[in-house]
Parts: structure tokens; sequence; C-alpha cells
């Protein structure tokens, strides 16, 4: 692009943030009107649009392929997948419960994330030992303290029920007992959890209306105002929850115990070195796009270092109330218990050479009610 | 301080002569601009910069940034193509976070490795 090109860009950019909603949003007729800044605007407004369009993942040929999301659909629910026959995927990440289980733990001392908005996600897990949604789900599918399944077994499933067995030749020819088959089985269970979109929000609403200069802003509930000015002000949660998922991507240590009944849990360095070694990350043979898939830049230049031991994702925040318990420990029990977190954070349990960003809130108890009730808002009604 | 627009208005022209007009970044007998590949800079999403360096014979050894404020650097270790006439690509940087950003270029010339130092505010 010429240079002349990004001036107009830059331009017109500028003129957009200026152009945003007045300073002055009235929030509800007797409330005190709540006040956004430029900045402060400009940071509601880079939380969306939401959703965002959908962009197929060149990994999995088949991601986008109607036919492949409901064979994916119908797998996901299906407990012959296991060894056992008890487990399928649904039975940890339960369309009922937003796609996780509302247990503490689950495996290794870790809560079981939700699939929504998972096909966004450039790292899978909490340490994200996963570099995409098909690899994520051969994990599970395979392990032997989960699914446990074999090439053998699911061969045998998908001779034995024609039906499934016809959807499967359909995408990818006549099935052969061999890994190759289990990853195009992770593939068309990762095609239907690419599905799995949270749905608009107020606050959705509200940001849209801001950023239209819209008076409709202002049936957003004051208090959901109030806490969503601490979000992206004083409270410096934008610094990570950011962009329309409300997460960066990528990891951090807030202080949250990183110690278990096991042992120390590694948190993102030890999913760096799972990633690095695995066959099936989007370097290796089995991705379908391989050097040219743009999602792959991730891998091809992440580094290794000490600070990331005890790091762990930054979980998006939509769809919270529905995905209680909290933290990839499952330790707070609610949203008030989170907001506490980090209102009386212990920074002798940070990193010592880590990230200087965080210090405790210190949070009145109005300010706490405000940011919790702004939280509630990224959930659909 | 550059605001993350003036990241565009600060962008450099690909192929330029030596010496590179201003605003280019010098140290030592070194000069070097750079200019964000196809979009603008997102907070979490990963970009590529074009770096001019002059002289054209120079190397570009490294690339990288950090965040001074906050103790850390990126999580990811950018690489390194010539393109011809001192024209370098850098590709797999990203910036997780919002805030000030320091952009380090390292270019050697003539057996010395001279640093040069940007700074990146994203909103």
């Amino acid at each position: 692009m010429k240079a002349w090109a990004y001036r107009v860009l830059a331009i017109r950019a500028l003129f957009a943030l200026t152009a945003l909603a007045p300073c002055l949003v009235q929030a509800a007729a007797g409330a005190e009107p709540v006040t956004f800044t430029a900045q402060e605007r400009a940071r509601i407004a880079a939380h969306g649009p939401w959703p965002p369009a959908r962009v197929a993942d060149a990994g999995n040929r088949v991601d986008t392929q109607p036919e492949a999301i409901e064979l994916g659909r119908r797998l996901f629910s299906d407990k012959r997948l296991s060894a056992s026959g008890q487990t399928a995927c649904a039975t940890c990440h339960d369309p009922q419960r937003a796609f996780q289980n509302g247990q503490r733990f689950s495996r290794h001392g870790r809560n079981t994330p939700s699939l929504l908005d998972a096909g966004l996600q450039r790292w899978l897990g909490w340490d994200g030992a996963k570099d995409s949604l098909w690899a994520a789900s051969l994990g599970p599918l395979t392990a032997s303290d989960e699914m446990a399944a074999t090439p053998g077994a699911v061969h045998t499933l998908l001779v034995k029920d024609r039906d499934l067995g016809a959807r499967y030749r359909k995408l990818f020819a006549a099935p052969v007992a061999d890994v190759a088959m289990l990853v195009n089985v992770s593939k068309a269970l990762a095609a239907y959890q690419s599905t799995l979109v949270s749905p608009r929000t107020e606050f959705d609403k509200f940001r849209d209306a801001l950023v239209r200069g819209d008076a409709a802003a202002a049936r957003y509930a004051p208090e959901a105002q109030r806490g969503l000015k601490l979000f992206v002000g004083q409270g410096r949660c934008f610094l990570c929850h950011t962009g329309p998922a409300f997460t960066n991507g990528e990891f951090g240590d807030i202080g949250r115990p990183f110690f278990t009944a096991a042992g120390a849990d590694p948190g993102r360095w030890g999913g760096l070195q799972q990633l690095l070694a695995s066959p099936y990350n989007r370097l290796g043979a089995y991705s379908d796009a391989k050097p040219k898939d743009v999602r792959a830049v991730a891998t091809q230049h992440v580094v290794v270092e000490p600070r990331h031991f005890g790091e762990f994702k930054v979980p998006g925040l939509r769809g919270l109330q529905a995905t209680a318990p909290y933290f990839h420990d499952g330790s707070a029990a609610a949203l008030q218990d989170v907001v506490r977190h980090y209102s009386e954070l212990d920074t002798n349990r940070l990193h010592a050479d880590g990230v200087g960003l965080l210090q405790p809130l210190r949070l009145t108890p109005q300010q706490a009610t405000d940011l919790t009730a702004f939280l509630k808002t990224l959930s659909a009604p | 301080m550059k605001l993350a627009a003036l990241v565009f208005l600060g962008a450099a022209s690909a192929h330029a002569a030596c010496p590179l007009p201003a605003p280019a970044l010098q140290q030592g007998g070194v000069q070097a601009t750079w200019k964000v590949v196809d979009a603008p800079i997102v907070v979490g999403r990963h970009f590529a910069l074009d770096v001019q360096v002059c002289p054209a014979n120079a190397t570009l050894a490294r690339v990288d940034a950090t965040m001074p404020e906050h103790k850390h650097g990126m999580n990811y270790r950018p690489s390194l193509k010539p393109l011809g006439n001192g024209l370098w690509r850098a590709e797999g940087l990203m910036f997780h976070m919002p805030g000030r950003w320091v952009l380090r270029l390292d270019v050697q010339a003539d057996g010395r490795t001279e640093q040069l130092l940007d700074t990146i505010t994203l909103p």
C-alpha cells in the first residue's frame, strides 16, 4: 500500500474515533451519567464487532463443509467413540452447560474450558499445548485417561454404523484403521465446534451503539457502564482481555497457585514443550495447509522461556455467567470471587521477574458490584 | 513517542536510496526505516514489518520488541528474510497488549552491530 493510502486510513481512523458517541452517556433516568473519554471509547470499540466473520481453518480441509459439521455434531455426543463406551466429547463439554461441565477439576487439576468461541482461538487448552481445534480434539479422543479411542475401535464403529461410515467416506474416502483416520474424525469434530459461537449480548448492543453515536447506547444498565469504565480504565482488565473475544489469546501469571495434588502445574511452559514436540501441530504432516497456513505463523515463531512456567491462558470472557467455576484451577466459584481476587491480589504470588502490571485494585464494594454487573452483560440474557 | 496512527504516517518507502530520508532511525553509521506489511498493528494479532537498512549491504540481524513498563517482551521471535537492496522482511511479530512498545532493530555493518530503537504505542 502506498504511503498516501496509509495516511488516508490513519486520518479516517482518527476521525472515526472522534466521531464516536458523545462523551457523556446518559445511563438512565435519575442515574448519574457515565462519561467515557475518547481513549476509553476506542478501547470499548476494540471489543467488537460481534460475532466476527468466520475464517476457515486452512489446516482442516473440511472445516466449513456442512457434511463435516454434521458428522462432527453426531460424533460429538457419541459415547461409542470411547474405549469404555461411557464417554463422549459432550460428557465434559456439555451443550446444556455452555460446553463445559461446571466442575472444578476434570484432568490434571484443571478446569474444563467451554468450547464456545474455541474456533477463534490461536492456542487451545489452559497451557496452549494445541494450535488447532482438530489437534485439541484429537488429544482427549486418544488420551488414555479420557476417551482412549484407538484406530481399530473407531474403524470398527465406522464400519458397523453404516450411516456414520457413509458420512465419513463422503468426506475422507473409505476409513483405514490408522492414525490418519483419527485425525479425520478430529477434523470433523473441529468443524462442528467451529460453529459454536457465543451469542450477542447487551454489551454488544451498547458497544455498537456507542460506535454509531446512537442514543440507544443509553439503554445499557448504569452499573454495567460503571463497571465497563473500570474494565477499560483504572482496572486495566483490557490489557489482557482485549479484542472482540475479550482475550489477547496469550498467557499470563495472575497469582493463582499452580501447585496441584500431583505436583507443580507447569502451565504454558509445559504446553509449549508438548506443542513443539507434537506431530499434530500446524507445522506437521497432518495439517492440510502446512507452510501456507497463515495461522501457522504463531507456531513457527513462538518462544519458550522460563517465565512461561505457571502461566495460563487468558480466557475469553463471553458467556461467563454459564461457565462457572473460574480460573484454570476452577478455584473461583462465582464472578464475585474473580473480582475479589483482582481486588485483593497477593503480589507475592506473582513471578518476581514477570509482568509488572498487576496490582491489587482495592475496589470499593460499589465498584466490585459494578464490575461484576458489567461482566454479567457479556452473557446473553 | 509515536501514536499508533503514526505507525503508518511514519512508514518507510521500500528501496529507498542511501542515505534514507527522515524520519529514518540512525545509530553509528547505519540507518533503518520500517513499515507494517498489509495491515495496521492490532493487539493480539501477528504482523510483519518491511525494514529498509542503509547501507544496503548491511545485515538486519535481529528484530525484537519489549514493553518496558510491564517488564516483558513478545512471546514470539521474528524470522528475517532479505528481499534485496537492503530491504528485509521480519515476520512473526505480535504485540499482545496495548500500550508502549519499544521496537529494536539490530543492524550489522562493517563488523559492528548497531541497535536502533523506536517506539510504538497501541491504544
